[in-house]
């Protein structure tokens, strides 16, 4: 009961500050708005059919060639395999593209993964120049070796069959396996992306409640009245639980009416924000319990968030970043909750389906909430 | 059984014992000793007055006494109640006025008080009731429904402070500064609701180093310093046993040494150099005092950077006990 009185004093002082509405509800409201206005269909995500291949395995008779022509664009990692391995690389999506070398050398075919768009479109044009560019500079060296064997009766025939022959035909076949929809519409980026973003960012609030209620005194009033230090501090986080579930509800119902985002089932989206939330407020805590002033533990919240929602792809889809930043999403709570948000709300997934995403976010709370309770500080020195 | 229950039961079961007391309390803070084999006996229903300088080790006894600090040894009771043993039961008779405003300014005085009553297990009609009553004893009935104590003025904030501490009707209150940075009339209202609860059984620990409060308000004393209660009882009875008078002199360097040269051939008066380099002449009689100063000043400094005669008075009980004024004073 005393705990309930401590959340509804909280929630009294929260509903007065002003802040606290632009902070957490305001500014992710704007972001994700006009981002998903301005950025429309960047990503590709959603119905759009462009063609793409990105090469990075090449087989057959003239894969030297093509190897060479590819190794001329800068920023391509490539490999030789054969043609089986090379598809089986884009099906499992290890690799965003292929291309592939028939074994009479007349035809190139660039085998590629529909869920990469926007990076697949810029380096197409540069491969295709790089191939026109190589066969080129190969039939320049063979007239001039024609050149100087002239006198010869076989050199004039020679010489215009190299004038006449076709150029390498490029075609492109899509993986059958990758499915175009992992791409995000700008809604689908953007709304679960700044939820998660400023649902986290609940933690400089945290601090912020924490260290002034200590200041003030009011906390040693509170410790000096028969009440648990327990209750105190459950009462102090369930305002910011509560706000957290009306984040996603209302940045979400945002997405729904404004840009026709999917939102999937229900009981999925509830739990995943269950779980997202708990782990923001256990992040809170444990922010505040390892600073010793507030405008500290607002500077490294502050940081923390904004860094850790960046490299969990909240701005920018996962897909356009490189291997290892796709690792390393996996390693902040955000990326797993941005990842299961967006199997809700792309691909439709289940409770079922979201439970790994949700077990790891229910992982770091306990972690953020163990080292906040073990560090916490009711009271200064 | 609610909190508020158990605290008059606890009462109930502790009539005859003291109020407080504390036996030979000792806390340390990274080697340093702030409360140093503390012992004290305050009555039930005495209003006592506990001076000391900043350092003294004050906030931390009270931290002891309110269970928010645990000593490294000693006993601390409450009406009979172990601190230790029973923090809730002390908790429930026990009221603190802390030196911070220790009340959320964004929230009315009304909601303020429901707060901390809640927090006493008071509900209902009996948290209203006790609310209205804790504002009528400090005189805010009028400003009850404002929107925010925030705009209270710094009086106004100091009396809710109090109030909050009442709420729950404690036997012992304790008040750690509770007039700082306040206008006349606040604080004679003040003065008047503690005589008033004072004269209704509650007994009252009062914290400050404004001397004379404690002189306006207590009947006994206990001063403080370095840890340790180095004097205590009522106050006519400290007065007349370390009341002296005191002549407190700034001299330069040369004037001091002759000064001391000269007081060598007066075996009668005690002196002595201050950590901050005042001489410092104590004399039972204050005409004594006038005479050494007049001699002083005839003979070795017409023109002394300070010079103070002070007549018996707690401040010059403090300073003759611990050789410095009472620091923030």
């Amino acid at each position: 009961m005393k705990t309930l009185h401590v959340f509804w004093k909280d929630l009294l002082i929260l509903s007065k500050d002003r802040g606290t509405y632009i902070n957490l509800f305001v500014l992710p409201l704007m972001f994700s708005v006009v981002l998903t206005i301005a950025l429309g269909g960047v990503f590709g995500g959603g119905k759009s059919d462009s063609p793409v291949a990105i090469p990075v395995a090449a087989s057959g008779v003239q894969a030297e060639a093509v190897a060479k022509a590819i190794t001329s664009i800068p920023g391509i990692t490539w490999r030789t395999a054969n043609p089986d391995d090379a598809r089986a690389a884009v099906d499992q999506g290890k690799s965003i593209g292929a291309v592939l070398v028939a074994e009479d050398g007349k035809g190139i075919d660039f085998y590629e993964d529909p869920s990469q768009l926007t990076n697949a479109q810029l380096l197409y044009g540069q491969i295709s120049a790089a191939l026109e560019a190589n066969r080129a500079a190969s039939q320049a060296a063979r007239l001039g070796q024609v050149a100087k064997a002239s006198g010869n009766p076989q050199t004039e025939a020679q010489g215009a069959s190299i004038l006449t022959e076709p150029s390498l035909r490029l075609t492109t076949s899509q993986s059958g396996t990758r499915d175009t929809s992992a791409q995000p519409t700008a809604a689908e980026q953007y709304i679960p992306g700044f939820t998660v973003a400023f649902l986290f960012f609940i933690a400089s609030t945290i601090a912020q409640y924490l260290f002034m209620e200590r200041e003030r005194g009011t906390l040693r009033r509170l410790l000096i009245s028969p009440v648990s230090r327990s209750s105190i501090l459950v009462g102090k986080l369930l305002p910011t639980v509560l706000i957290g579930f009306v984040q996603v509800v209302v940045i979400f119902a945002v997405g729904r009416l404004a840009f026709g985002m999917a939102l999937g089932n229900p009981a999925a989206l509830i739990l995943v924000t269950c779980a997202a939330v708990a782990a923001a407020n256990g992040f809170g805590l444990m922010i505040t319990s390892l600073s010793k002033t507030q405008a500290q533990a607002t500077g490294l919240a502050t940081l923390l968030v904004f860094t850790l929602a960046t490299v969990a792809g909240c701005y920018v889809p996962l897909s356009f970043m490189p291997g290892f930043m796709q690792s390393i999403a996996l390693a902040t709570p955000q990326g797993w909750a941005m990842q299961a948000y967006q199997s809700i709300i792309m691909k439709g997934a289940d409770s079922l389906e979201v439970l790994p995403s949700v077990a790891v976010l229910i992982a770091f709370s306990l972690v953020f909430f163990g080292i906040g309770l073990v560090r916490f500080r009711f009271e200064e020195r | 059984m609610t909190t508020a229950q158990e605290a008059m039961a606890g009462c109930a079961a502790s009539e005859s014992a003291a109020a407080l007391e504390l036996s030979g309390i000792v806390k340390s803070f990274d080697h340093v000793r702030a409360v140093d084999g503390t012992s004290w006996t305050v009555q039930q229903g005495d209003f006592v007055g506990l001076l000391g300088p900043n350092g003294a080790g004050k906030t931390t006894l009270i931290s002891i006494i309110a269970g928010l600090v645990k000593g490294d040894s000693g006993q601390a009771r409450v009406l009979g109640i172990d601190i230790a043993e029973e923090p809730n039961r002390v908790k429930g008779v026990l009221g603190v006025v802390p030196q911070d405003l220790a009340i959320y300014p964004e929230l009315g005085a009304r909601e303020n008080l429901q707060f901390f009553g809640a927090m006493y297990g008071l509900r209902g009609q009996e948290l209203k009731d006790r609310v209205a009553d804790a504002l009528r004893r400090v005189g805010l009935e009028d400003r009850a429904a404002r929107p925010a104590v925030g705009k209270f003025s710094g009086g106004q904030k100091r009396r809710l402070n109090i109030a909050a501490a009442l709420l729950h009707r404690p036997q012992v209150l304790i008040l750690d500064e509770p007039t700082v940075g306040i206008d006349p009339q606040s604080r004679n209202y003040i003065f008047d609701t503690l005589r008033e609860l004072n004269s209704e059984g509650m007994t009252i620990v009062y914290v400050t180093h404004y001397m004379q409060e404690v002189e306006a308000l207590c009947r006994t004393v206990a001063i403080v310093d370095h840890g340790r209660i180095i004097e205590e009882g009522s106050l006519d009875g400290v007065l007349a046993r370390h009341g002296t008078s005191l002549v407190r002199l700034t001299l330069h360097a040369e004037e001091q040494r002759r000064a001391l040269a000269l007081l060598e051939k007066h075996p009668g008066v005690t002196y002595r150099v201050t950590d901050d380099g005042v001489l410092q002449l104590s004399t039972r009689v204050l005409q004594d005092a006038v005479d050494l100063v007049t001699t002083i000043l005839k003979d070795i400094a017409p023109n002394p950077e300070t010079c103070q005669i002070l007549p018996p008075s707690l401040e010059t009980v403090f300073i003759g006990l611990t050789g410095n004024q009472l620091r923030d004073v």
